[in-house]
Formats: structure tokens, sequence, C-alpha cells
């Protein structure tokens, strides 16, 4: 194997083909046998964790400096997690209106037996919860934040933060089209933290921030009636205004890896990227057409 | 910051690994969950294939609801056919197909049926496969009073609701062509219990009236050949539902009553 500095895109668009694959075929195995839980911690652990880590090991690259596992500052973290519930609500938002659209135009999507099957035992909602708040905010980040955005990085940080973000959006499309929009608003906010941190713990801690106060909220009930309540309409931006607010003040501390070439080079692996959008795709045509009613289940 | 990351990652194994085990264990001590209630029928299908191999035979001495829990722990198909000497009601004929996969732990197939006085049997048919079968079985006697109104239903008389229903539907169905058209819809702002009934005389075409909410959806509720939803208590959470009717080439009727609160 040809050994780099850092993650190339070729390295990241192959890489996240893979994951994308191996989530969907891995979830269509396991969620129904071993239970959702159990899927998630397969999931963040052996296809999502796993494959950056097994690189950077035989890359020889140190984690702290490709993949920015390196500390910030308390106040970073505090307002990190802040802004994470702040935007959680505007990226709720946006999934509700998303979901009303498709609804309206394509019917309800509707849990079949099948569906309904994957009833949770206590032990798969602790599993559930941990894989939720814990697992995901770390295993997720250190794959996009740390190795997909160092590769996109190479172009400029900008350009690394928003393509990871829509990558990590796409990613979302295996939990459905209307997570799409709202995950890459989240993820370009993480991207934006990492990048201006150097450091993932930032991302991290939004990540578990959003995650939490989404579990919560289904708790709580909010968000899962067929209507948009109206106090929606103006907590939203100005949920999204406080965002920009608290993401301003946080620390500029730009990651200083001497190792990093920061050379331009041909975006590699586009083919695997057209494979992983052409996967989302289908995924999200067996959306509509379950929407529609053409499918019973998937 | 590396090793907290990795003495998390090593904590949540340490505990999430545990109860993974616990979660398998738990699902196979409870690979099949027949209530208690129930008498319980168990077959070994590793034994021969089966064609109509008779199960159970039993005797109603009183109009009774039959409720049938079944599950098995392997992927072949397995028909069960129950067959009634007397008439079941809301059914266009004396007899009901199951076909049952692998269902175990929380997944069962589950039917209630109100069968008139008479004997009934079960019969299956089977593949040779390593593993059960299981059924659950509950005999209720009905009151007779309630089983005279569903049995008037049951003979096309459909506007006999249960006491506290109100009709809120009602349409002759031949003639009407229907795809999923909302026929009525509520709103609950509060979670509350919503009772439904509804009642179908068709016996041709495509019938089918479905309950859909933003969290809880019942498909198929009657159609042609289950003809009597009878109370179908729901409790909803606050949000938009609708009642859908599909027909196509139908006839009879359809009537649709409800009871909010409980």
């Amino acid at each position: 194997m040809k050994r780099t500095l850092a993650p190339t895109t070729a390295q990241a668009n192959t890489l996240f083909f893979v994951t994308v694959l191996l989530t969907l075929l891995g979830s269509s195995v396991f969620a129904s046998r071993l239970g959702m839980g159990t899927n998630l911690w397969i999931n963040e652990f052996v296809f999502i964790l796993l494959p950056p880590l097994l690189l950077a090991k035989l890359q020889g690259w140190p984690l702290e400096g490709v993949y920015k596992l390196r500390g910030t500052s308390v106040k970073n973290c505090l307002l990190s997690i802040l802004a994470g519930v702040s935007l959680w609500l505007t990226a709720s938002y946006v999934t509700q209106i998303t979901r009303l659209f498709l609804d309206k135009a394509f019917g309800g999507l509707i849990l079949d037996e099948a569906v309904q099957s994957l009833e949770s035992t206590p032990y798969q909602i602790y599993l559930f919860l941990m894989g939720t708040v814990i697992l995901a905010p770390i295993c997720e980040e250190i794959f996009f934040r740390g190795f997909v955005q160092a590769a996109y990085e190479r172009y400029s940080p900008r350009y690394g933060y928003i393509i990871t973000g829509i990558l990590f959006g796409s990613y979302h499309a295996l939990n459905g089209i209307s997570d799409v929009v709202p995950a890459t608003i989240l993820g370009v906010a993480m991207g934006y933290l990492a990048h201006r941190t150097g450091s993932l713990a930032p991302a991290m801690l939004f990540h578990a921030a959003a995650n939490m106060t989404s579990m919560f909220s289904g708790f709580l009930g909010i968000f899962h009636s067929n209507q948009m309540a109206g106090w929606m309409h103006l907590a939203a931006p100005a949920a999204l205004v406080l965002t920009v607010f608290l993401l301003r003040r946080v620390q500029g501390e730009p990651a200083t890896d001497e190792s990093e070439p920061q050379s331009r080079e041909a975006l590699g692996g586009i083919l695997f990227l057209v494979l992983a959008v052409l996967l989302f795709a289908v995924v999200g045509v067996l959306e509509i057409l379950l929407r529609l009613g053409r499918l019973t289940s998937w | 910051m590396k090793r907290t990351v990795f003495v998390i990652l090593i904590l949540s194994l340490a505990m999430g690994i545990p109860l993974m085990v616990f979660d398998f264990l738990y699902r196979g001590e409870s690979e099949f969950r027949v209530p208690e209630d129930m008498e319980q029928l168990v077959v070994d299908l590793d034994t021969a294939d089966r064609t109509e191999e008779l199960l159970l035979e039993r005797d109603l001495i009183m109009p009774s609801m039959v409720e049938l829990f079944m599950q098995s722990d392997t992927e072949g198909l397995k028909r069960l056919k129950l067959m009634s000497e007397a008439e079941i009601l809301g059914r266009r004929e004396p007899r009901v197909d199951f076909f049952i996969q692998r269902y175990t732990g929380p997944q069962a197939a589950f039917v209630s049926l109100m069968l008139a006085p008479g004997k009934y049997a079960i019969y299956l048919n089977s593949q040779r496969e390593a593993g059960q079968l299981t059924i659950g079985y509950r005999e209720t006697p009905m009151e007779p009073a309630e089983f005279e109104r569903l049995f008037k239903i049951h003979r096309g008389d459909l506007s006999n609701p249960p006491v506290g229903y109100r009709e809120v539907y009602s349409a002759d169905l031949a003639d009407l062509d229907m795809q999923e058209e909302v026929i009525y819809s509520i709103s609950q702002s509060s979670g509350q219990d919503l009772g439904l009934a509804i009642y179908t005389s068709a016996t041709q075409g495509t019938v089918s009236v479905d309950f859909v909410g933003s969290t809880s959806s019942f498909l198929g509720l009657v159609n042609t050949e289950h003809r009597i939803c009878d109370q179908l208590v729901l409790s909803l959470s606050p949000g938009e539902y609708q009642v859908r009717l599909t027909c196509q080439d139908a006839d009879g009727q359809l009537y649709v009553f409800l009871k909010e609160g409980r």
C-alpha cells in the first residue's frame, strides 16, 4: 500500500463508500436478528470507527495530528455543547418540514409488521441510548471530521468541512430522506468546530449534545405529530442565530499538523463517490416507493 | 484527548458487551412468549412433513371469542387452517388460513375470532424443519346480547354500533371508486383512548379501511374477508389521524363508528 502523510480524497471516498455499503448490508442482516441497539454498536465500532483506525495504523499516521484527537479549552467544549442543543432545534425543524412535505407529496411512511417487529428488549434500549449519545459522536466524528475532512481539507479548510458535512448528511439517508438536510447542517457545524479548534473534542460534544436532546425530545413526544407547532417557526431561526453566535465565540486553535502537506491533488476515488451517490439514490427511491405504497417493506 | 477517547470506548465496550450477552440470553429464554393465560400447544416441526394434520379440535358450547397466538422459530412457511362447523362472525367462510414464518420474541401472529357454538379445528401444513411451532389459544364466552348484536352485523344489518359509539361515516360501496381517500379525520390534542368499530358487508371487489396517523397506523382493519372490526381501542399520542377508504368494484355497505375517551 502506498503510504501518504495524511488521508487522500481517494482513500476518503473509497472508505466512505465501503462504510455506507457495509452499514446498509450489515443493518439489513443484524437489525432484525440482534436488535436495533446491537446493530448500532456494530455499525459504529466495526463499520465506522475501525476502517479509519486501521488505515491510520497501516499508514503510520499520528491520531492526534491527522485525526485531530487532541484537547481544547473548557470554554470551547461548553460553547460546543450549547451550540449542539441549539442547532438541534433548527435541524429538527428542517426534518419536520421535509417529513411533512414528503408525507403530502408521496404519502406517509407507514411502518409495516416487519419494521414494527424490531421491538426492543430493555437491554436493546440501553444499548441504543449509549450508542446514540456516546458511540456515534466519537466514532462518526473520527470517521467524518477526523478522517474524511482531513482528506478534503487539502483543497481548502472551508471546502473540507462543507464537503464532509454533505457526505455526513448523505450518509443519514440510510435513516430516511428527511434526515439528509438536517444532518448536513449539523455536519457542517461540527466540521467548522473541528477546523476552528483543531480538535475533535468540540465536535464530539456538539454531536453528543444534539443526539441527547433528540433522545429527550423523543421521550417527551416533541416533533412526533404530523403538525408543526406554531412556535417552531420562530424558535428554529432564533436557534440558528444563537448557534452562529455561539460558534463565533469558539476560540480558534487552528490545526498545526506539520505532517499535513496541504498540497492540492486531483480528486481521487470519484468512482466510489458516484457509487455512494447511486446507493443513496436507490435508498431514496425505495423510501418513495414505500411511501407510495408500491412496496410493503425493504 | 486520544487516551480519553479510547478509555471511553473501552468503558463503553465493558458495559455494552454484557448488555448484548444479557439481551441474547433474554431473547433465548423468551423465544416463545405465549401469554400465560392461554392454553399452549407445541409442535415439533422436525419429525415429519405435514399435510392437513389435525392439531387441535375443540367444541364450543357457547358463542365465544377465540384468540390465537402463533409463533415459530423456523424460517419456512407454515400454513395453519382453522375450520369451524358454525359461522365465524365477520368472515365469509367458516375457515381462516394463517401463514406463519419465523416469529419469535415480540413477534407473533395474533388473531381473534368470534365463533358461534359448534366444533372448530386447526390443521397444519408444514415442511420438516428443525424447530417448533407454538400455538396459544384462549376461548372467552361472549355475552349473548353482544353476540346477538354482532350476529346481526354479520348478517348484514350494519347499523348496530356498540354502546357509546357514534356513526362518523356510512356509505353504499357499489359504484364507489376510492383509493386511500380520507373519509374521516380526527385531531387528538392530548393522549387519550379512541374506540373504533368498522363494519362492512362487502363480499366482492376491493375494500380496505385503514387508520393512519403519524405515530400509529393500522392497515386493512376490514376487507371483504374480514368484515367486522369491533371496538378496537387505541391509545393514541397527540396528533392528526385519518380513516382512509380504498374501494373498487365492491358491493355492500360500510359503517364507521367511533368513541372518544374512556
